[in-house]
């Protein structure tokens, strides 16, 4: 059975439920949008999934609207999973050959060994031999956020050896659908063997599924709390994804904002959101933005992803590392 | 604006049962021109002159979860999609008012109101998925209305958009004496008589304490006999809730509770200040043991808070395709209220006028007031795939049952309102006078009659639906 066969029953479920989780989706509340209600989005991927809409450019327009936080999942008995039904569907549409050119764009790019976005890799830290643990740097991550990460961890008596995948480690393209293009970038990973690794970026776990997110490594190396108050956003794929809650509260004096830990609020930046729909992105991080701010204090976070929307929706957000390295040294 | 078929296709129905089995069947519901999804009440006034104009109807469409098909498409109008306009415009802590758009969210605005230390205290079994512009439109009541009230109970300020895009604000007042409540031209108007584009509603501080308890009556009257006992002390529980025989046989199915057969369980909260709470609590459990209730603890009730929107989440269960009652399933729910003296008998005509077209009737009493109370009726019929049984079974049970209301004295809604569903019976509601000043007072709202056509079973100048 193909992927979108997998996910038929599912959306078929859900294009029949009464809507019931639209006030956890994000995209919905700063858009309005009756087809990014992950309902809007079962009616779409059950009409492709049984044959009654072509798997053509307009049926990926109708998937844009999802940034894959699963915060619908969170209220759903059904345990219904949104962002993997879009993604099922947006594939099948890709191999249809329905793709929008934007996606041939994204692909090339990274083929290329660029980023996918089409901006600068980070600039890594020095190489190092003999490392504990090897540090898989993502596509958002900034070439400051590596270089404190390589402070602080140096610090801490780590040593750490940097890496990055040659544009893109396939996570966005997945997201995106083009699973063939996302399959060949994860192949070219060159990652030390017998050392384990941590990811800057959670969304590239997709890619490395062994990996540790830096929130649980940082955790676990059993460094003091820093004391000065922060607001913390939550990533969905940390806190939701993962479950990756308390990490955080032990390293930061977290003053929760408004949707905390699994009731996280999205950025705006996952599933390729900001790429496909960037003004509906910004919009729902300025929603966020709005949250994160209330408190009055600097905001942190862990999702390279989710600090690019947020600083240009005019949050002081900081990257963990950096937040780190500068309260502490 | 937009024209895209998939946007059309998604505003062409809202959550009336009918319509969720017509799409099942396979039919093409009629769709809007357009969907229009206004940001500001200016945008609506615009959107709707132009519209009345041109002599252009008009579909407000809140989230879309209306079940009376009060926000179906008309073909060849435009549908006023008001969610965008979904912020939180107020929150005044001295006064203890919010002020809201329509497009929010139920449980959104409750999120938001509670990381505030507030609640609304509104909360429809639909709160996850349904607007408040919407609720406001049917006049809707939640779960807890027996303590809070209902929706419209709340309304301290309003501001809705006529036909021709005149905007109307009734100001926000605690009460007031001067001339007719304007508000209560849009509260069930369902978006006939106005689009309702900003509210200002009554908070209460977020509870402290919240006690729940379970008890069980050996019949539906003892039971309601038992719940006007504990009205009549004063004291009003936040939460009652009475399932009949039917209803608690699979309520307590559910729980494992073991109860005798065809006693009916009662579910009692009361929610405040941990001393308020307490006290409520405890008067109403001593009314109820006295009026012959056995007492169960608080497990029924805090069951029912944990899992109190999970039948919403499982409609979907049941009316798919091949779901867990099988194809071609007919479900729906129908609210009536009666005073008190006239509750049994309502109880009785309307299941009796159900049950004949329907396998199961389940039913609960759960919205009480001094004088009376709403009955809650769930119904369904299983066909084995026969969709032309299902639909000549529910409508049946449609007709059948709003006459059993009307000759019982009851009225034919308590909070989902008339939309379409409603129509046919709303001229017998509201009796001959009642009905031609509704006329009256379409006409010179929406003399154009480009306001939500048909629902409500009115157009404009005058003109009934047939």
């Amino acid at each position: 059975m193909t992927a979108l066969g997998d996910v038929r029953d599912a959306a078929v479920h859900g294009s029949y439920c009464p809507k019931m989780c639209t006030f956890a989706c994000p995209v919905t509340a700063a858009t309005g949008r009756e087809d990014a209600k992950p309902w809007g989005l079962h009616v779409t991927v059950a009409a492709l999934a049984e044959g009654r809409r072509p798997l053509d450019a307009a049926a990926y327009r109708d998937l844009h609207g999802c940034t894959g936080c699963t915060a619908c999942k969170v209220p759903c008995i059904w345990d219904l999973d949104v962002p993997r039904e879009v993604t099922a569907a947006r594939s099948a549409v890709v191999e249809a050959g329905g793709a929008p050119a934007l996606l041939g764009d994204v692909a090339a790019r990274a083929a290329a060994g660029g980023t996918p976005y089409g901006d600068e890799l980070p600039e890594l830290p020095p190489a190092r031999t003999a490392p504990s643990v090897a540090v898989l740097a993502g596509c958002r991550d900034g070439s400051a956020t590596l270089a404190a990460l390589d402070r602080l961890l140096e610090r801490a008596g780590v040593r750490a050896s940097f890496h990055a995948p040659a544009g893109c480690c396939g996570a966005l393209l997945a997201d995106l659908g083009d699973l063939a293009t996302a399959a060949a970038l994860r192949e070219r990973l060159d990652l030390p063997e017998g050392v384990p690794v941590v990811v800057v970026d959670p969304h590239c776990r997709w890619a490395v599924p062994d990996a540790t997110d830096l929130v649980t490594f940082l955790a676990g190396l059993g460094l003091a709390r820093v004391e000065e108050p922060v607001v913390w956003h939550d990533p969905c794929v940390l806190a939701r994804g993962a479950g990756v809650v308390g990490a955080a509260r032990r390293l930061l004096l977290v003053v929760e904002p408004e949707h905390a830990g699994t009731r996280t609020s999205c950025s705006g930046a996952g599933l390729g959101f900001d790429l496909l729909a960037p003004e509906d992105a910004a919009a729902v991080a300025a929603r966020r933005a709005e949250e994160l701010a209330a408190p009055g204090l600097p905001v942190v976070t862990a999702c390279p992803r989710a600090r690019r929307l947020l600083a240009a929706a005019g949050v002081d957000v900081t990257d963990l590392p950096t937040w780190m390295e500068a309260s502490r040294w | 604006m937009s024209t895209e078929p998939a946007e059309l296709g998604l505003h062409a129905a809202d959550l009336w049962p009918k319509l969720v089995m017509a799409r099942r069947r396979g039919e093409r519901l009629p769709e809007p021109e357009a969907v229009v999804r206004p940001g500001t009440t200016a945008e609506v006034a615009a959107v709707l002159g132009w519209a009345d104009g041109r002599g252009i109807a008009v579909v407000p469409f809140g989230a879309g979860t209306g079940v009376c098909g009060g926000a179906a498409a008309t073909a060849g109008a435009v549908t006023l999609d008001v969610s965008r306009m979904n912020r939180v415009l107020a929150l005044d802590p001295v006064s203890g008012t919010v002020t809201v758009q329509p497009g929010i969210i139920g449980q959104a605005l409750e999120d938001h109101l509670g990381h505030r230390g507030w609640t609304l205290g509104h909360f429809p079994s639909s709160i996850h998925c349904s607007s408040i512009g919407g609720l406001l439109a049917v006049r809707s009541a939640g779960q807890a209305s027996s303590g809070y009230g209902k929706l419209e109970d709340m309304v301290v300020g309003l501001e809705a958009v006529l036909a021709d895009g005149t905007v109307v604000r009734a100001k926000a007042t605690p009460s007031s004496a001067a001339g007719p409540d304007l508000k209560r031209l849009f509260l069930g108007g369902e978006g006939t008589t106005g689009v309702i584009t900003e509210a200002t509603l009554r908070l209460r501080p977020r509870p402290e304490a919240a006690l729940d308890r379970g008890l069980v009556f050996e019949d539906l009257t003892t039971g309601l006999d038992a719940v006007r006992s504990v009205l009549r002390t004063g004291v009003v529980p936040t939460v009652v809730r009475l399932y009949d025989g039917a209803e608690t046989a699979l309520v307590s199915g559910r729980q494992g509770l073991e109860l005798p057969s065809g006693g009916c369980l009662l579910v009692v909260s009361a929610e405040g200040t941990a001393e308020v709470a307490r006290f409520v609590h405890d008067v109403a459990v001593r009314e109820l043991v006295a009026a012959g209730g056995r007492d169960l603890g608080p497990e029924p009730g805090t069951h029912w808070r944990a899992h109190r929107h999970d039948v919403s989440y499982r409609f979907a269960d049941y009316v798919k395709p091949g779901g867990a009652l099988g194809d071609a399933v007919a479900l729906d729910t129908m609210e009536v209220a009666g005073l008190w003296s006239g509750l049994d008998r309502l109880y009785t005509a309307v299941r009796a006028a159900l049950a004949a077209h329907s396998d199961v009737v389940l039913a609960h009493v759960s919205h009480v007031y001094g004088t009376g109370a709403s009955i809650y009726f769930t119904f369904g019929a299983a066909t084995e795939g026969d969709e032309a049984l299902a639909l000549s079974r529910y409508e049946s049970a449609w007709a059948d049952g709003q006459r059993a209301a009307l000759d019982a004295g009851g009225t034919i809604s308590h909070h989902h309102g008339v939309g379409l569903l409603r129509a046919p019976w709303l001229p017998d509601e509201l009796g001959d006078g009642g009905w031609q000043l509704l006329l009256r007072v379409k006409t010179a709202l929406d003399p154009s009659g480009t306001l939500n056509p048909g629902k409500l079973g009115l157009r404009g100048r005058g003109e009934v639906v047939a």
